[in-house]
């Protein structure tokens, strides 16, 4: 982008050189070049790669949004429906009534599988990442199939994995009677991704490459899965965030 | 009437809704699913059903505020002004919208208001339309079918009033207005009723004043000096009028135009000196164009479309069938136009990377299909994990069925082959040569069987011997052969298999589109269930012989809205692939 801007940018010149330069035409020559420098600057910023997001990722319809509305004005949105597009946002944190709290870069990334392939550019730049999964949908083998293969490919990103991004799994919708509790939750997810591992690693792509078992976890691969284990450190609790009952999530987001 | 109304960010929150009645199940949801991450945003019209309720939905987007409206009404009812409704609803929430506000509950005044005026103008338009039908009578017969439309929509207000008087008395003054037009309106269907029993010859004119005169009392006081004939004549006339000047002043423009052209020619240096003046803002404005630098620059369909010409070429000489191509192109620009540019992105490079993410979204399987966990398990369960194998003649569907069964075998999954083409000769024995290699079981009942009963019999001996996955073989057959496509329902009903795989070569072109849509079709018509089984994958095969022509993949995935599970590559058992989602659209766009 830079070299062609260059190249644009001696164009012209050229061209101004060629001709007789008038007063005006100067001055609007000197204000584009100042444009052209402040939006390279901001564009070279942009770019920068800096780890400073909270991360909020999980299937769809978990409550991702809710959340994000929560954090973002402190209330629940009247409702939602299915993302198709993050949503980017400054929040303040806080911790309790009275604390000051602190600004934090908040994405909602949406769920939907098929959006999955460009989570990988938000995951790049989380420094802290929320998993949000629905408790009520535990008994139904799909769900928990899902969701497990998403936490995986969460836990298991490069850029994740290389900085032990802390993952939090937020058990949304703990208002309800029906809600399984965090423990549960935990334990299904983890048989899951101990089936999931078993699999891993069938057939290579067209390209010819295949997805190599990647080891998450402090211990050797035979031994069965643990959140405990992985290398990010991995912290879960309920929550509703339509509820507004972030208690078990604060001291995530607030830690340094 | 309408059901639901809403007015959503794509970010996921709702900004505005109001309801009628309770929506059965997610319509809203499911549009978005299908319609803006599916990429088929041109589809501007939604069927949704769910526990026997079916709605229609209607919606339309802003690019630019990232913002989608959406009406929802049962499909059983024409509800004739959605589109209006939506247009205006559009056009004045772009008024009233702000980034960082969340409540728009004052809103709701204003949409009523723009609805009443909607549904009142249809009522109107109806009436016109009647007149003026009538004033043409006998000249020209109008057809049926018309009459039939507009009689559904002069309905529409009917039921709408006695709807409010059943609801109560809160508004008494315009309940009343409306009852009266009400009691208008179904004079008007009887006479149109009349109309269309063939009595046309007989006084039509007669109907009209006797149907106009309640009108022309409550109707035109209401809406305020709105003109719409006495006589339907008298439209006419004023129609045919308005036509003839237009003609006229056509030809006048030609006449300046060409009158014009001629003064140019003569006074070529005038222009020239226009142009030196405005040499540097035009460049800039040029430039600005090219490359956004401002980054203020809205997109318009101009700046869009030559781009997206070249790339739907592109698609098509990657072998992506035509129709195929038109949509997703469609797509990307219904979604582009209006959208603002970020700073320092060209068009060019936005449009592609519009394309490149659109393409990424379609082929990535929309639901998460690990047939390893799968099988997983459903062994825990002890029921064998069945996969039925379809798709034309000689695509490769047995060939492909045996390297599956290989690295099935390879993940140490017990696996057991049912040949149920009874059809072809020699088919049974091509499977028995793979099954022998293979060391793996071969259920078989010989020819002239009904398939659906031997897969049934192959299911039920799959799960005796303790088998992890039975894979189903069944005989080619070209989507319009009907009896062969009904069997072919018929196993898939009755055997409720885990996994319905197409098997379509990698060398198909248009046919593609053909193909797929009658199969998936056949299989949700024919299907007696609630749910019907639909083709849940593809296994593309014979893709080592395409060279970079890739775009069957990309036909299939999107007609079917099934992801590409198995890419078959080889003579070898152990050619076997799965789909790399980024190479293929790097490939297409390259």
């Amino acid at each position: 982008m830079a070299e062609e801007f260059v190249r644009v940018a001696t164009e012209v010149t050229n061209v101004t050189t060629a001709r007789s330069i008038g007063l005006a035409e100067l001055v609007l020559l000197l204000l584009v070049i100042v444009c052209c420098a402040y939006a390279i600057t901001k564009a070279l910023l942009l770019g920068q790669k800096k780890r400073s997001l909270l991360l909020i990722v999980g299937p769809a319809s978990s409550g991702k949004t809710t959340l994000f509305k929560q954090l973002q004005y402190g209330e629940a949105p009247s409702s939602t429906v299915t993302s198709v597009v993050p949503n980017e946002e400054d929040c303040r944190v806080r911790q309790g009534e009275g604390d000051q709290g602190q600004t934090v870069r908040v994405v909602d990334y949406p769920g939907h599988v098929k959006l999955r392939s460009g989570c990988d550019a938000y995951l790049q730049r989380a420094k802290k990442i929320v998993f949000v999964t629905d408790s009520l949908v535990y008994n139904d083998s799909d769900s928990v199939r899902e969701a497990a293969g998403f936490l995986f490919s969460v836990l298991a990103n490069p850029g994740v994995l290389r900085h032990r991004v802390p993952v939090f799994i937020a058990c949304n919708k703990s208002d309800r009677m029906n809600a399984f509790s965090v423990e549960f939750v935990k334990r299904r997810l983890e048989k899951e991704i101990d089936v999931l591992l078993s699999t891993v690693g069938g057939l290579s792509d067209t390209k010819g490459g295949g997805d190599d078992l990647v080891n998450i976890t402090s211990v050797g691969l035979g031994e069965p899965f643990k959140l405990a284990n992985c290398l990010s450190k991995v912290s879960s609790g309920a929550m509703s965030a339509l509820k507004g009952n972030l208690k078990t999530l604060k001291p995530y987001l607030t830690a340094a | 009437m309408l059901d639901y109304f809403s007015i959503f960010t794509l970010g996921g929150s709702v900004l505005w809704s109001h309801e009628w009645n309770g929506l059965v199940g997610n319509p809203i949801n499911a549009l978005v699913e299908e319609c803006l991450i599916d990429q088929r945003a041109t589809k501007k019209v939604f069927k949704y059903s769910s526990q026997s309720v079916s709605y229609t939905l209607k919606w339309t987007q802003n690019n630019e505020l990232g913002l989608v409206f959406v009406a929802v009404y049962r499909s059983v009812l024409t509800v004739p002004y959605v589109e209006e409704l939506l247009k205006r609803v559009k056009n004045r929430f772009e008024y009233v919208f702000l980034d960082s506000q969340r409540d728009y509950g004052d809103f709701s005044s204003t949409f009523q208001d723009v609805l009443a005026r909607c549904e009142e103008e249809r009522t109107s338009r109806v009436a016109e339309v009647s007149s003026s039908e009538e004033g043409e009578g006998e000249a020209s017969s109008p057809s049926s079918l018309d009459i039939e439309k507009d009689a559904v929509m002069v309905e529409k207000p009917v039921e709408d009033a006695v709807n409010d008087l059943s609801l109560g008395e809160d508004t008494g003054g315009e309940e009343a207005s409306q009852k009266v037009s009400g009691g208008f309106d179904t004079d008007k269907l009887k006479a149109l009723r009349g109309k269309k029993k063939g009595n046309k010859s007989e006084k039509p004119q007669a109907c009209a004043t006797s149907s106009k005169k309640p009108s022309s009392s409550t109707g035109k006081a209401k809406k305020g000096g709105r003109k719409w004939g006495r006589w339907g004549n008298m439209d006419d006339g004023e129609q045919l009028d308005y036509t003839n000047e237009s003609e006229r002043l056509e030809n006048a423009n030609v006449e300046k135009a060409t009158g014009k052209s001629m003064m140019d020619e003569d006074e070529d240096e005038g222009e020239v000196v226009v142009k030196e003046t405005s040499w540097l803002g035009g460049m800039m404005k040029n430039l600005n164009k090219k490359i956004n630098v401002s980054g203020q620059a809205v997109l318009e369909e101009s700046d869009v479309k030559p781009i997206l010409e070249t790339l739907k070429d592109k698609l098509i000489s990657k072998n992506v069938a035509e129709e195929v191509a038109q949509k997703i192109v469609n797509t990307v620009e219904s979604n582009m136009v209006g959208k603002k540019l970020t700073s320092f992105t060209r068009v060019t490079t936005a449009v592609t990377k519009a394309v490149e993410s659109a393409l990424t979204q379609i082929l990535s399987p929309g639901r998460n299909i690990n047939i390893l966990q799968e099988v997983e398990a459903s062994r825990r369960e002890g029921e064998p994990y069945s996969i039925v194998f379809i798709g034309c003649n000689g695509v490769g569907k047995s060939t492909n069925l045996a390297k599956v069964a290989f690295w099935l075998m390879q993940h140490g999954m017990k696996v057991m082959i049912a040949a149920c083409d009874t059809f072809r000769s020699g088919a049974v024995e091509q499977l028995r040569t793979h099954t022998q290699r293979l060391g793996v079981e071969l259920f078989e009942r010989g020819y002239e069987k009904d398939p659906a009963a031997v897969a049934k019999e192959a299911l039920k001996k799959a799960k005796e011997s303790r088998c992890d996955v039975l894979l189903i073989d069944t005989a080619g057959r070209m989507q319009d052969n009907e009896p062969l496509m009904r069997a072919l329902s018929k196993l898939i009903n009755m055997n409720n298999p885990n996994l319905t795989l197409f098997v379509g070569e990698a060398l198909v072109g248009n046919e593609a589109v053909d193909q797929l849509t009658k199969f998936n079709n056949r299989l949700i018509e024919l299907s007696s269930q609630d749910q019907p089984h639909k083709i849940d994958g593809i296994v593309l095969t014979k893709f080592d012989t395409i060279d970079n022509k890739v775009g069957a993949a990309l036909s299939m995935v999107y007609i079917s809205g099934a992801p590409v599970i198995f890419v078959g590559c080889g003579q070898q058992y152990s050619d076997l692939r799965r789909l790399n989602v980024k190479q293929i659209v790097s490939v297409l766009l390259s």
